[in-house]
């Protein structure tokens, strides 16, 4: 059942704890005589609960490979990338940023290891190139497709 | 080659380099501890694994380019949040010249007017299925929605972010937030309904 009452707009608010003072109050005294309006809040707290069980993913591995690179070619003084400019010139700034993000990067690898296995990184290397070819970060071919209709 | 030797005995420049990469190590740290969270935002986002790991991955750049403008005193999450959604607006935009996408126009399903859409609230097959399914379902009911509504509702239920913390990622007033997670939940009501029933027959128990 939808509820064509306007109080039915704070619902979600009620739900997430965001609805204060004298708005909650009146929320709640009138979803005590309106069964159309708790009905539609028990719905919504179901998508709630349903959207916060859903399986989440972490990150990649793959980034302790593509972002020291992407940094490096970012900062390497042949490419004329717009990038480019926020770092040095110098040979010397590429060589040094590569070394400590690499060595930050790996000493998190050796840290975390035992509790971060390797799969999420074989089921990206499935839909993108493979790790030892991913090719630095270039913006202008991003390829992210509108998914939405 | 004269030059280059004369830059590396600067002890200036070597200061410089060495706050350069004392800030890099500092970044990987920050992004040790967020970036699950920035990655899944990105992967429910984008709907699937490659474009979430183009979106990342541009967002760490992005981020990283910045990196001298944010606040430390604010949650680093929220920060790169707030950069990857700027950076999947600005990809959509750019590539929806060609389509016509409304952000934020609420895009009632089938073009039936909210009220209809929304009747019935029967969402207990929804709740019987396996982690597998459900999962598929939810990336497919989000991928339905305005963008906006999108970002509102994953970052409420999915990130756990309260309506002040989804007000400054997304850069609009509280109450835009309170409509926008309202909204997308009415519509997501509706897209597992509809999802639901096109399962397979044994999978909808009774
Ligand atoms: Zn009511």
């Amino acid at each position: 059942m939808t509820t064509e009452h306007e109080e039915a707009a704070f619902l979600s608010a009620l739900l997430d704890g965001e609805l204060e003072g004298p708005e909650r109050v009146r929320l709640q005294k009138h979803l005590s005589s309106c069964p159309s309006c708790s009905l539609e809040l028990e719905a919504l707290r179901k998508v709630k609960m349903v959207l916060a069980k859903a399986p989440k993913k972490s990150m990649p591995l793959e980034w302790t490979q593509t972002f020291p690179q992407a940094l490096t070619a970012a900062a390497s003084p042949r490419k004329t990338s717009s990038r480019a400019r926020v770092f040095s010139q110098s040979w010397l700034i590429p060589a040094l940023v590569a070394a400590a993000v690499s060595f930050a990067v790996s000493f998190w690898i050796f840290q975390s290891r035992e509790n971060f296995p390797l799969r999420h990184s074989l089921s990206l290397n499935a839909v993108s190139a493979p790790s030892t070819t991913v090719s630095p970060l270039n913006p202008g071919s991003s390829q992210t497709q509108d998914n939405t209709p | 080659m004269i030059e280059r030797k004369e830059e590396l005995l600067d002890p200036k420049r070597f200061q410089d380099d060495a706050a350069r990469s004392f800030r890099q190590v500092e970044f990987v740290a920050l992004l040790k501890n967020n970036g699950d969270k920035v990655y899944n935002f990105a992967w429910r986002l984008a709907g699937n694994e490659q474009d979430a790991w183009d979106l990342f991955q541009e967002t760490l750049m992005k981020a990283y380019s910045h990196f001298e403008s944010y606040d430390q005193s604010r949650p680093f999450d929220s920060w790169l949040f707030k950069i990857l959604q700027n950076v999947y607006l600005d990809e959509r935009r750019r590539n929806s010249r060609k389509t016509v996408a409304s952000l934020d126009a609420p895009s009632p399903i089938s073009g039936k007017p909210w009220e209809e859409i929304l009747s019935g609230t029967d969402l207990n097959p929804l709740e019987r299925l396996s982690k597998e399914e459900n999962a598929d379902l939810v990336q497919k009911a989000l991928a339905g929605l305005p963008p906006l509504y999108r970002s509102a509702v994953i970052l409420c239920d999915m990130e756990g972010l309260s309506y002040d913390a989804i007000a400054e990622v997304m850069d609009c007033p509280l109450g835009t937030v309170r409509s926008r997670v309202h909204q997308a939940r009415l519509l997501l009501k509706k897209a597992f309904e509809d999802l639901s029933d096109t399962l397979s027959p044994d999978k909808q128990l009774q």
